[in-house]
């Protein structure tokens, strides 16, 4: 038994050791790291001498407007990248230098501009409608006022007796006071009720303080001309027509208060005592002369008005009898009486006849303070009535001669003109020796597309720089929004369409309407073609034909243009426009109209938001449109054009493309370079569109019967722009790439589905795809893009960097140009925190010389 | 590799309920009734020998890896997706893309009940029935792993709803979310007790004296268990079968105590019909619901050969072991309504090694004795598969109870 076990449990333990072992089963770790496919290139040979070199970016000739705002804009870019302020103001004093040249722009008095007009278009309805209301209510308060004002007026305790002129001036401001307070009885409408009360303290407000100053001095004046004056004074100041009847006697007054100024002699005295005479009816003759001198009384009273005329006048006699007594009795007299002691009589009786009568006539005139407030209030009202309905039948002349009288003072220097388009080509030297010359070389009236663009792109960034007070800041500001609304077209006050630039690119003579561009299911698509013949500084002529050649870098210069305005359009940040534009307020244009409806800003930062939405959706829409640029690539390898892509379909797009429209007729060659514009431009929009949803536009947000808004529109918009931008991205990063090297061919045929395959690599093409691809990857965040875009650097630096040129070089040996090089500089300098630590130091090194020959540009 | 049953071959598992023990060449005096308790637990089976004898978690070998090689062959819409990942730069994004692994993990268990009713119809003949009650029991739980796809959610995520969907492809639930469309039960715990398949045995001994005997035994499964169920991914799956398996045994004693069975059996399957779903190709992981046809089904026959030894330590206490080779041929299928047929067939073909230890105790010699109350039997057996292809191991501990009246 113990033997059996002995050989049993050893059996058993072998057994047990021979036990199958289960084995796990290995799984691949998949990959969840991809970055460049190869590494950067050492140049450190070549980087030797860097330090020692000195480059140059002299720049001359005859180049385009659109590549000098670029240039500008380039610079402004590396300034920000590299923080070298002084990039971005020698950028901004070549913008500043262009402008200051004549016959850069054409230019158009802002009355006539598309703003106002569009203005008037806008406003017209809603001030008519205002101004109709307000003329019902100032008749219904024409009609009653009066009346009210006498019945209210009761309740005041006017004081109608023993009153001087200083009391019945504090009884008249406490008058004033009540009907001030009783305004509301009045029944009138809000808006007039304050009208009347704003009026009606300006006016009385002022009166009463001039009288305030008036009253005592008339108390305490010494002579009758010193009194009269001051009544004359009284009467300029409150602006008061003196009655017809009280005019004669006033003047009469006054012509003897020059006399008894100037009496100095017994005849002068006697000038005046005729004068006094003659005003004087029989009986006041009794009551004055008679007690004074009975001779002087009798004399006189004999005395007809030739004989009173002759006595008054020295050496006239008046005969033989009238004579002796004027000489031998009256003179005498006089002169016994005391010329002097007369004078100061003669004041006397006249200043407490004149105070006598002002306070009579005070006395009298308080009462008939609530007829005349009345009377006043109602002939304002009527007279305020006249004045709208002149504004109601003839409002687009009045708002062009409001803006008119505006922009002259405004615009002072320009007296009152506003700058247009830009000329589509000039001559340009600039060096470091010499500061920057510009001379126009072309009309301002020929528009170039890509002008366009980049005239309103580079403007746009200006904006933020330009200071409130810079004489160019109003200009350069008003001039871009008038090209906003001729981009997008308008309707003019007799809701004529004035045609866009945006003009179609099929061969119809169908105009863009803007205003109905939501509703109209149009198939036309609109764009501003590569060339177009203005009629005046904005408008396009649209009675000369034009090429229908649309370019596709024009097309993303468009873009790209607008997008980076709508950077300053829009309503829910700060930006160049609120500092230039938005303290400017309606109420600004007329000081004759006082309103709370004025008190908005003049030029309405969420309704240009809108109009310059619009015009960049126009362009969007048109890819999705007939004559579309746009393509896309099948995972069928089909190519399909925009406008035809069905996403519910059997095809799958998932890269794209864009071509040039020659002579209405699409390309069949892609033009790497054109793809990456493109891209830019669409990643321009998405930027500056992002935080769209706050917008106030009322435009914008207004729901549909559908329920869904313009916004609502955008959003779903942004979300198909991104996905073309990524279909763009991937065209550039699989199609145009080279598959060895990642460097990007320059053109692409569509029809053959191959890529030019051309040796001779061009370094600004893969400049514009290494930014396309940096801007794709910031918008989508997917890391292929900058593995590809860091792949194109390493090329570049393998295969195209040469160490006698201290820079790249084409392919084919060919030097770049002065704006290659600093377009090729921005690339690598926005790609620059992408790169290895070490790759950075090479990089550095390699644009140390040609940032700082940019710098020393003049 | 097709996402076919969890449990597949588990058709060894229940031998011979009649015979009692391992192999030998003992049959019932005549007259004597001989009631039986069997109750067993299979352990284990959530490991299986691959077709290359690899012995893996059944976890493992479910598992299935849907990289961008399989996807491309999985759905046109996944390799829509792996073509458009391609277009992003030059990285090969779509070729790298891996949803990860499905892996599938099971914790099977089986236990049985089997009273056993047998008489000696003579002391040469012995016959009995067997009706197992089964309780089936499997905690199953899916899981994806190995996947990189949180890497393309974080660069693709919010481009399309489209993409988003496929990003957001969790594929435990994906496959639970499939397998309802397609008319499959979900993939859930079970816990099943049901009557397995009743067997009928005959034992004759044909030749015996003191040193060897030879004993034929035939044993008749009859389909009383479940049915096949082609929705039911994790079923059993191993009853409602008729087959009939002939052994020849032969016993040898020497050295007094040990006693020498060498034995060979060869189990022949009745055809069947079955409802089956039938792929349409190699691809077709898991056919629709409009896939199932009825089929005939021939289960692959096996052949045994094995050999076990006993030691009787005492009177009462029996020790053995046992080792067993078996072989069976792969299930065949045919039917009228099209499809790849070969497909069911692939890695139905089984070979196993088989390892079996016993200890038993015995009063049948002190009953005679007068020393014991009744005659019985009570043993343990262990037994384990050590090698196999397309076979799970299956580690069985079985408590026998045999009396005599």
């Amino acid at each position: 038994m113990k033997k059996t076990l002995q050989i049993i449990f050893p059996i058993l333990f072998l057994l047990s050791a021979c036990a199958p072992k289960v084995q796990d089963r290995k799984f691949a770790e998949p990959k969840e790291s991809f970055g460049p496919r190869f590494q950067d290139t050492d140049l450190s040979q070549d980087l030797k001498q860097s330090d020692l070199f000195v480059a140059d970016l002299s720049w001359k000739g005859t180049v385009t407007t659109s590549t000098f705002f670029h240039q500008a804009q380039y610079m402004i870019r590396l300034a920000d990248i590299t923080h070298n302020p002084l990039l971005s103001q020698k950028a901004f004093s070549w913008v500043r230098s262009f402008y200051a040249q004549p016959a850069m722009t054409s230019s158009m008095q802002f009355g006539q501009s598309p703003f106002v007009m569009l203005a008037t278009t806008q406003t017209q309805g809603e001030v008519q409608g205002a101004l109709k209301d307000i003329h019902t209510d100032l008749q219904n308060a024409q009609q009653t006022v009066k009346d009210k004002i006498v019945a209210i007026s009761k309740e005041f305790p006017f004081n109608t007796s023993g009153q001087n002129l200083l009391r019945n001036l504090a009884q008249g401001e406490a008058y004033n006071s009540f009907l001030l307070k009783n305004l509301h009885r009045l029944g009138m409408s809000a808006e007039i009720e304050g009208g009347v009360r704003d009026e009606l303290i300006r006016q009385t407000g002022s009166m009463f303080a001039s009288l305030h100053d008036l009253a005592p001095q008339f108390y305490i004046t010494k002579t009758f001309s010193g009194s009269l004056k001051l009544i004359d004074t009284a009467l300029t100041d409150l602006k008061v027509q003196m009655p017809v009847e009280l005019q004669k006697s006033f003047a009469q007054g006054k012509a003897l208060a020059v006399e008894l100024d100037g009496m100095n002699d017994a005849q002068g005295a006697l000038t005046v005592l005729v004068d006094i005479w003659k005003i004087l009816d029989p009986k006041e003759r009794q009551e004055d002369f008679q007690p004074a001198s009975e001779a002087l009384y009798n004399f006189l009273s004999k005395q007809d008005d030739d004989a009173l005329n002759c006595l008054r006048k020295p050496g006239c006699n008046g005969g033989l009898f009238k004579g002796i007594a004027k000489k031998l009795f009256i003179l005498p007299q006089l002169d016994k009486y005391g010329v002097g002691k007369l004078k100061q009589d003669l004041n006397s009786k006249t200043l407490a006849y004149v105070i006598s009568q002002v306070e009579a006539f005070a006395q009298n005139f308080i009462v008939t303070l609530p007829q005349t407030f009345g009377d006043q209030i109602a002939q304002g009202l009527a007279q305020k009535d006249q004045e709208l309905q002149g504004i109601q039948k003839d409002y687009p002349d009045y708002l062009k001669t409001l803006l008119g009288d505006w922009s002259k003072k405004s615009l002072s220097k320009t007296q009152g003109q506003v700058a247009g388009f830009e000329v589509s080509s000039i001559q340009l030297e600039t060096s470091n020796k010499a500061p920057i010359k510009l001379t126009p070389a072309a009309s301002p009236l020929d528009l170039d597309a890509r002008t366009a663009g980049a005239s309103i792109g580079i403007n746009a960034l200006w904006m933020d720089y330009l200071a409130n007070d810079d004489t160019l800041g109003l200009p350069r500001a008003l001039s871009q929004v008038n090209k906003l609304i001729t981009i997008g077209g308008y309707r003019d006050d007799q809701n004529n369409l004035i045609p866009a630039l945006l003009s179609p690119v099929e061969p119809v003579k169908s105009p863009l309407d803007v205003t109905d561009y939501a509703n109209a299911s149009t198939h036309i698509s609109y764009r501003i073609p590569d060339r177009i013949r203005l009629l005046d500084s904005f408008h396009a002529d649209d009675k000369t034909a034009y090429d229908k050649t649309f370019s596709a870098a024009g097309f993303a210069e468009q873009i790209e243009g607008l997008s980076l305005m709508l950077r300053q359009t829009a309503d829910w940040k700060q930006s160049g426009f609120d500092k230039l534009l938005g303290a400017i307020q309606a109420q600004d244009l007329t000081n004759e109209i006082q309103a709370d409806a004025l008190k908005r800003p003049l030029f309405p930062k969420d309704s240009f938001f809108a109009l310059n939405l619009g015009d960049v959706a126009v362009l969007l829409k048109d890819i999705t449109k007939m004559a579309t640029p746009v393509f896309l690539v099948t995972l069928n390898k089909n190519v399909i054009w925009a406008d035809q892509y069905d996403s519910n379909g059997s095809e799958t797009a998932i890269m794209g493309g864009i071509v040039d429209i020659v002579e209405g007729k699409k390309s069949n060659v892609v033009n790497s370079e054109d793809v990456a514009k493109f891209l830019i431009s669409l990643t321009e929009f998405l930027k500056a569109t992002e935080g769209a949803e706050n917008t106030k536009s009322s435009i914008l947000l207004e729901k549909d019967k559908t329920g869904s808004s313009p916004l609502d529109a955008l959003k779903d918009g942004r979300d198909d722009v991104k996905m073309l931008v990524v279909a763009l991205a991937n065209f550039i990063s699989n199609q145009l790439a080279s598959d060895d090297n990642s460097l990007i061919q320059d053109k692409y045929y569509l029809q053959e589905l191959q890529k030019s395959n051309n040796p001779a690599f061009k370094v600004e093409v893969q400049s514009y795809a290494i930014r396309a691809l940096l801007a794709a990857y910031e918008i989508t965040q997917i890391e292929a893009y900058k593995n590809a875009a860091l792949e194109t650097y390493y090329s570049m630096n393998k295969s195209l960097y040469d160490g006698a040129e201290h820079f790249y070089i084409n392919g084919d040996g060919s030097k770049l140009t002065a704006p290659a090089k600093v377009h090729t500089l921005l690339a690598i300098q926005e790609l620059r925190p992408y790169l290895p630590y070490e790759s950075q130091k090479q990089l550095d090194k390699i644009s140390a010389p040609w940032i700082s020959a940019l710098q020393k540009l003049l | 590799m097709r996402f076919g049953g969890i449990l597949t071959s588990l058709s060894i598992m229940l031998v011979a309920f009649c015979a009692h023990g391992m192999t030998s060449t003992d049959t019932l005096p005549a007259g004597i009734d001989s009631p039986s308790f069997r109750y067993g637990t299979i352990n284990g089976i959530d490991e299986k020998y691959t077709d290359n004898g690899t012995l893996m978690k059944l976890g493992d070998y479910k598992s299935v890896v849907f990289d961008a090689a399989h996807l491309v062959n999985f759905s046109s819409d996944a390799k829509r997706l792996i073509e458009a990942l391609d277009r992003f730069g030059a990285n090969k994004l779509g070729d790298n893309f891996n949803l990860g692994v499905l892996r599938v993990d099971t914790a099977p268990t089986v236990k049985y009940f089997a009273p056993v009713y047998a008489r000696g119809i003579t002391d040469k003949w012995t016959v009995g029935i067997g009706l197992p009650v089964v309780t089936y029991q499997n905690k199953i739980s899916l899981a994806q792993q190995f996947s990189n796809i949180e890497y393309y959610k974080r660069q693709f995520s919010g481009l399309s709803k489209e993409l988003d969907d496929a990003l957001n492809t969790n594929l435990a639930t994906e496959t639970q979310s499939t397998l309802v469309s397609k008319g499959y039960k979900p993939l859930t715990n079970h816990n099943d007790t049901f009557l397995g398949d009743i067997q009928l045995v005959s034992l004759y001994r044909f030749y015996e004296d003191a040193d060897q005997a030879l004993l034929y035994q035939a044993q008749f499964n009859l389909p009383t268990g479940p049915k096949y169920d082609c929705d039911d991914l994790a079923a059993i799956n191993i009853f409602g079968r008729t087959n009939l398996t002939n052994t020849i045994a032969y016993s040898r004693r020497f050295w007094s105590r040990f006693t020498f069975v060498p034995y060979v059996a060869y189990q022949y399957n009745l055809k069947d019909q079955i409802t089956e779903r039938v792929p349409t190709d190699e691809n077709d992981t898991l056919p629709d619901e409009n896939s199932k046809q009825e089929l005939n089904r021939q289960l692959g026959n096996t052949t045994t050969v094995g050999g076990n030894m006993f030691v009787e330590l005492t009177d009462s206490f029996t020790l053995g072991a046992g080792y067993e080779v078996a072989q069976k041929d792969a299930d065949s299928f045919s039917g009228s309504g099209g499809g790849r047929y070969d497909l069911l067939s692939q890695n139905t073909n089984m070979k196993w090694q088989r390892v079996r230890g016993q200890i038993s105790y015995s009063s049948v010699k002190s009953y005679f004795r007068k020393s014991a109350m009744i005659p019985m039997i009570f043993s343990l057996e262990v037994s384990d598969v050590v090698a196999g292809q397309n076979v799970e191991r299956q580690t069985v501990q079985e408590f026998n109870l045999t009396m005599f009246f």
